[in-house]
């Protein structure tokens, strides 16, 4: 490859990952197109009980979920900093924990790769449909095992992003995502440190009470910053899925997603799966698997357990909101801040 | 109505944003500052130049120049010595002081799948090179080893070049590029790797110079706490255990014209490796490289006259003061032998003194050794040592430590003063054969206990040890407890009660002398010995088909004592079958008139280095084991001196490219060599240990997918099949220790129809670890030494018209349907009705001849142990006829069909079972209790739940000798480890006269 377009390519990537993070952040500036649902967000069910009877009628498709229930497509993603992993929709204040492996098993070739990691990870909601989130890779173990195997131990990538939700309907969803993954992982990068980012539209969509389905589409790309080639790389990931919350207090996700053009034509088709458990009111508990069926990817799985903790105010089945302040300037900047008893009371 | 939306919080939103969007930008920064077109890391295009390794050294001198060019044909070696190969079109780069020849792209050598390796590495036209390969490799699997597929000479002011590109073998996207650069008044070579992970996994990497040593040569020294010479054993599965970093790697020949060798990282304050006998892999620590990450590697590798490793190290040293401030200081001593009238000083086993970090009271296992050095004649020596350290120095005679000292260095340099050494005595050897002065091999064996456990001894505690080590072991004369003699041979000994043994051959009387020797005095010992020509049949000459010398790469033996070494096995055919390369040994033969005396055939041992996989759905890479091929082309100047390009071929396709590289396929040899053996460094030196073939089934005509089938199989792009060979050695090595597996795998393809002659060689790659000549194989043919038909004794070889031996001669005859008498070959004749067996065994006094076996189809039928004579004195000339009979074939034979009989006579089989099942023995009765069970196996500690082992051997060694005197032990005196063995090729009987349809068929 010649230098001229070496570079050339170099800057496409860096300016297209460059777009990805803006675009989101420009668009959270934007007003909601007519026709979205107008108002707070209200604040979602805290019950354990089953999702039965009668549908209720949200204001927001992102209301049905149960309030510490996990959201969105599986979360055991297959690269680095989850880059090209599809996210949910919904925005919401939360921390989590988790932990994670991936695990390539080439015997033919002597070759095997294990992957574990510890992650720490939150988002918050700026105003109604902005949300930013991060994530930081505390604790990196990786072992490459060959005749002469190595390992690594300490820091891993940080992801930074934004999603901004542009269509809010009570059965529907639309919005971007984007994020750039930073190459934390001190002592693990030595010559060459790579930058990657993607963005993606995603929607959701409510076909009846307790069953959803998800869909995103995006690219995502990298390049090295390196005396080295930068070997900048493009590709298209796509991620579809049902998620069926048959109890408030547990719910089940299928996704296909596939990854095409980054490093083969095909890179990866994968099926994925994630358990999902709440207690109905802050906490979430989330186990998925995502197992490559096709593609140049040599990964057998990759797993990831997560734990999350949603902050801000819920409502208990009695209809006690709990967490709530008193309403100040400050605190309406956020719409679980500004939940509306009213029409918590009204889904009850 | 619903309430305002909220707007974003500004504080929050825009400090984010604009964070984000600094971190693009300071991205896009840092790549436009990384790209830089002055290096070859973004790529291998025209501009590419790569930066100069090592900027920080500096060497100078008066005068100085340095070029690089590419060999032409005509121009001599730029190096020589027994290891050089340089060949038209290899690099050279040279600087006065040190020659470096790099292997043309298309000229790869051993384990290197292109050129680009250093071949050559000595002083300029001193013969003093023995670097056999350093090519560079990321890890051990195959294609961890780099391919080149570019180079480009470079000369700029005050250096030349020169650069490879390539990328890891069958990985184009994992780029390499070396540069190997010289410089006026430098003493070695600048060299600067880099590695790109192009593609999308992480991978485990270090980038390492594969030091390819090859057995029996340099050993690598490294100065970490417990080494130096001492360096803990490994198998491909517990490699990674043994790596361990350290501040330079050095190594020595121990062979004349010295020279040392050292590695040097100007990338990192230590390099890390691993280190054998067989190869070391020094570089940077392995790491996981990401995909698009990097590794570079610089280093120095310098070259010092001497033939031990302080001059390198002394080198590494001052590459280290001048990379990293490391300051050294120099250590002078003498080493004193009072009281010696002989002292010796300046032998090399006389005096080696080893400089280590540490006190006598620091544990072994602690102590950094940092150098060793050979005193001068006056037993003076001057070392660097890094600065102001507490050192103990041990020096070491004969393979022994036999005095230290501390040395507590303080700051500036130091003399440690002198050192005393016990004295040793001398012994002049002389040797005749019929009264005449001849070449003699001559063993010096302690004659009681004391004297063997005061002399045992190793050299720096490697290699083999030997009672009493008088020179190093795969080296020149004497080396271990050998020495050739052509004419009185003075010999320093330490004293004790000495045995001298010396036979010329199998063929001939055992001389022994008894000396005592002691400390400061002189002994003298006259060998005489008798040849016993009866021993030899006449219209056979004796050959040995399997012969290394120094231009193998795991034999240091120098031409001229390989000759002499010929000359003393009285053979009259050697092939002369090097490793990988053809070799005539023209100007020792010349200069020793062995022509005149003996009859050397040009030929080649193909070795596989490089692993492959037999079957893709195989889970292991393989070698397809050893060959010898004779006559070949011997090309003195060509690459491998005329021998093909032996890797990554099935033996059908080596055959087509050793054919098509001008041997003769229709009255040339192919011979299959120790076809079934241990893995050597993960490689099966035996094809039919590659197959595992399995000797309870029948073999496939063609190929139906298994590997069995293989063995008959014709390779895409071949014009042999695999099975195309024409010769099996039935017994390899002085120690036939394998000749029982070797045995039962011939038998079992002379019963499956595959008709091919057994030989007997001796695999001799130095004086030590096999004596030239034991065992042999004598070959029935019209031809002689004086009046030589190549071809007619070649087609006698195909038509196995041969017995193998290390000592009881075995002729067997009967006769066909028309009367006329037929000896072994394989060539089927219907037998006469009344046909008798006759069988007559010779052996010289000193071979015990216990038995005598009949073999027909495999099976032994008869055994003969009661009619044998017994010679009165073995040390005597009587008593050689040991058997003559005849037996009426019909007693012999079964009822009916095809037959084929071979005969074997000596010792009697040492036993050994087939612990895996495969039909060829595997296991001996090795802890002596009678029964051969899972104890026998190494590695087992309890009995396996399967019938058929995974885990099997070693084979049986022949039980020690009860007695210094035993006939055992005078036969093992000059023949070591082995037990008395013949065997003929077979009578091959068509019983139906319809053709040989194999055994019983």
């Amino acid at each position: 490859m010649s230098m001229a377009r070496h570079s050339s390519l170099v800057i496409a990537a860096a300016v297209l990952g460059a777009a990805t993070l803006f675009l989101p952040l420009r668009a959270g500036a934007t007003e909601p197109e007519a026709g979205d649902t107008e108002g707070p967000v209200p604040a979602p069910e805290a019950t354990g009980a089953p999702v039965e009877g009668p549908e209720a009628s949200p204001a927001d498709v992102c209301d049905e979920i149960g309030y510490g229930m996990a959201q969105g497509p599986v979360t055991a993603g297959l690269l680095d900093g989850d880059l090209g992993r599809a996210r949910r929709i919904c925005s919401r204040s939360e921390v989590g924990i988790s932990g994670g492996g991936l695990l390539v098993v080439d015997t033919p070739a002597f070759y095997g790769h294990l992957l574990a990691g510890l992650s720490l990870d939150g988002s918050l909601p700026i105003g109604r449909r902005l949300e930013i989130f991060g994530a930081v890779e505390a604790l990196r173990y990786q072992q490459v095992i060959t005749p002469i195997p190595s390992s690594y131990l300490g820091f891993g990538h940080t992801a930074l992003g934004a999603s901004y939700r542009f269509v809010a309907k009570p059965k529907w969803s639309l919005a971007v995502h984007g994020k750039v993954v930073l190459p934390t992982a001190i002592g693990l990068y030595r010559n060459a440190w790579p930058l990657a980012s993607d963005l993606a539209i995603a929607t959701l969509f409510q076909l009846r009470r307790g069953i959803r389905v998800h869909a995103s589409a995006g690219i995502a790309n990298s390049f090295a910053m390196s005396k080295g080639p930068a070997d900048p790389e493009i590709g298209a990931v796509i991620t579809a899925g049902v998620e069926l919350q048959p109890f408030h207090g547990f719910a089940f996700v299928a996704d296909i997603h596939g990854g095409f053009g980054r490093q083969a034509p095909i890179d990866v088709i994968a099926a994925a799966l994630a358990l999902r458990f709440s207690d109905g009111k802050r906490f979430g508990f989330d186990v998925g698997a995502t197992v490559p069926v096709a593609g140049r990817e040599r990964a057998a799985m990759t797993l990831d357990l997560r734990a999350s903790l949603r902050l801000g105010p819920y409502t208990r089945a009695s209809g006690e909101v709990v967490g709530s302040r008193p309403a100040t300037p400050e605190s309406t900047a956020t719409p679980e801040k500004t939940a509306t008893p009213e029409k918590t009371e009204s889904r009850d | 109505m619903a309430p305002a939306r909220p707007k974003p919080s500004p504080s929050l939103f825009n400090p984010i944003r604009h964070g984000l969007a600094a971190i693009f930008i300071a991205s896009l920064v840092a790549m436009s500052v990384g790209c830089n077109k002055d290096d070859c890391l973004g790529g291998a295009g025209p501009d590419c130049i790569m930066p100069s390794p090592c900027r920080t050294l500096e060497f100078s001198c008066e005068d100085g120049g340095a070029i690089v060019y590419e060999l032409q044909t005509g121009e001599s070696p730029p190096v020589g010595g027994m290891a050089s190969l340089a060949a038209p079109g290899d690099i050279v780069l040279s600087n006065g002081l040190v020659t470096a020849v790099i292997d043309a792209i298309d000229h790869p050598h051993y384990l290197s799948p292109t050129g680009g390796s250093i071949i050559d590495l000595g002083t300029p036209g001193g013969g003093d090179d023995s670097v056999r390969s350093i090519f560079q490799a990321a890890g051990l699997l195959p294609h961890d080893a780099v391919a080149y597929n570019e180079s480009r000479l470079l000369v700029e002011e005050g250096l030349a070049a020169v650069q490879f590109h390539g990328h890891l073998d069958g990985h184009p996207d994992l780029v390499v590029n070396t540069r190997y650069e010289i410089r006026p008044c430098e003493p070695g070579i600048r060299i600067r790797t880099e590695m790109i992970n192009g593609e999308p996994d992480p991978l485990s990497w270090g980038i390492w110079d594969a030091f390819y040593f090859g057995n029996r040569e340099s050993l690598p020294f490294t100065p970490s706490p417990g080494q130096g010479f001492d360096h803990p054993s490994f198998g491909l599965t517990t490699i990674a255990d043994v790596i361990e970093g350290s501040p330079y790697l050095v190594a020595a020949a121990h062979t004349q014209p010295g020279v040392s060798y050292g590695a040097v990282s100007c990338s990192a304050l230590e390099s890390s490796g691993f280190h054998s006998e067989e190869v070391s892999g020094y570089g940077t620590q392995g790491r996981i490289v990401m995909p698009r990450d990097y590794e570079v590697y610089e280093r120095f590798l310098v070259v010092a006259e001497g033939p031990a490793v302080a001059g390198a190290a002394d080198l590494a040293l001052e590459v280290r003061n001048q990379l990293w401030g490391e300051d050294w200081s120099v250590l002078e001593g003498q080493i004193t032998a009072e009281g010696d009238p002989r002292p010796r000083l300046g032998d090399p086993l006389r005096a080696s003194v080893l400089i280590s970090e540490g006190t006598s009271t620091t544990p072994r296992e602690e102590r950094i050794p940092w150098t060793q050095v050979l005193p001068d004649s006056e037993g003076r020596f001057s070392v660097r040592v890094p600065s102001e350290r507490p050192y103990i120095a041990e020096v070491e005679a004969y393979g022994r430590v036999v005095a230290s000292r501390e040395i507590p260095m303080t700051e500036g340099d130091m003399n440690m003063g002198a050192l005393s050494i016990p004295a040793i005595g001398e012994l002049v050897l002389d040797a005749t054969v019929d009264g005449q002065q001849e070449h003699v091999l001559a063993f010096i064996l302690p004659s009681d206990d004391a004297t063997e456990d005061a002399v045992r001894g190793s050299l720096f505690g490697q290699f083999k040890e030997c009672a009493p080590l008088l020179g190093a072991p795969y080296g020149e004369s004497p080396a271990c407890n050998r020495v050739l003699l052509d004419g009185p041979t003075t010999l320093a000994v330490p004293a004790g009660s000495y045995s001298i043994y010396a036979s010329a051959g199998p063929f001939s009387t055992l001389a022994r002398q008894r000396v005592e020797v002691a400390e400061g005095g002189a002994a003298f010992a006259l060998l005489q010995i008798d040849r016993l020509p009866e021993l030899m049949p006449t219209g056979t000459l004796s050959a040995d088909f399997h012969v290394h010398g120094s231009a193998s790469f795991d034999s240091s033996i120098p031409d001229h004592d390989r000759v002499r070494a010929f000359l003393a096995s009285e053979l009259d055919v050697i092939a002369s079958t090097d490793h990988d390369v053809a070799w005539d040994y023209a100007e020792a033969m010349t200069d020793l008139a062995a022509h005149e005396q003996m009859k050397l055939l040009v030929g080649l041992e193909t070795t596989g280095h490089i692993l492959f996989r037999l079957l893709p759905e195989l889970p292991f890479p393989q070698v397809m084991g050893h060959w010898n091929f004779w006559p070949v082309v011997f090309d003195p100047e060509g690459p491998y001196r005329g021998a093909p390009w032996d890797e990554l071929a099935e033996p059908g396709l080596l055959f087509t490219r050793i054919r098509d590289a001008g041997w003769p396929e229709e009255s040339g040899v192919i011979q299959f060599n120790h076809p079934l053996a241990d893995l050597k460094f993960g490689r099966d030196l035996g094809f039919a240990s590659t197959l595992q073939l399995d000797g309870t089934r029948d073999l496939p005509e063609s190929f139906d997918g298994t590997t069995q089938s293989l063995f008959h199989a014709q390779p895409i792009g071949a014009d042999f099949r695999n099975s195309d060979y024409h010769a099996q050695e039935v017994m390899n090595g002085t120690d036939n220790t394998w000749h029982p597996a070797y045995r039962a795998l011939w038998f079992y393809l002379l019963n499956q129809g595959v008709l091919r002659a057994g030989t007997a060689n001796s695999d001799s790659h130095s004086l030590l670890d096999n004596v030239l000549g034991t065992p042999r194989t004598l070959v029935w043919t019209t031809s002689t030494v004086d009046d030589f038909d190549e071809v007619e004794f070649n087609l006698a070889v195909r038509d196995g018209r041969m017995m193998g031996t290390n000592g009881p001669v075995i002729q067997v005859n009967t006769t066909d349907a028309d009367g006329a008498v037929r000896r072994p070959s394989l060539t089927p004749f219907i037998p006469g009705p009344d046909a008798t067996l006759d069988i007559r065994v010779d052996a010289a006094p000193w071979v015990p001849v216990d038995e005598v076996r009949v073999v027909v189809n495999g099976e032994v039928v008869r055994t003969l142990a009661d009619k044998l004579g017994s010679p009165p004195d073995p040390l005597g000339t009587a008593g050689t006829s040991r058997l003559d009979i005849q037996l009426p074939l019909a007693e012999v034979l079964p009822a009916s069909g095809d037959a084929w009989i071979v005969v074997e006579a000596g010792h009697a089989l040492e036993p050994n079972l087939d612990l895996d099942c495969n039909g060829f023995p595997d296991t001996g009765d090795n802890n002596r209790d009678g029964i051969i069970d899972w104890r026998d196996v190494d590695g087992l500690e309890e009995e396996p739940d399967e019938p058929c082992f995974s885990t099997t051997g070693p084979m049986a060694e022949p039980p020690a000798p009860t007695s210094r005197t035993s006939r055992n032990a005078l036969f093992q005196a000059v023949v070591p480890d082995g037990y008395a063995l013949a065997f003929t090729n077979p009578l091959m009987l068509d019983r139906n006269g319809d053709g040989f349809a194999g055994g019983g068929r």
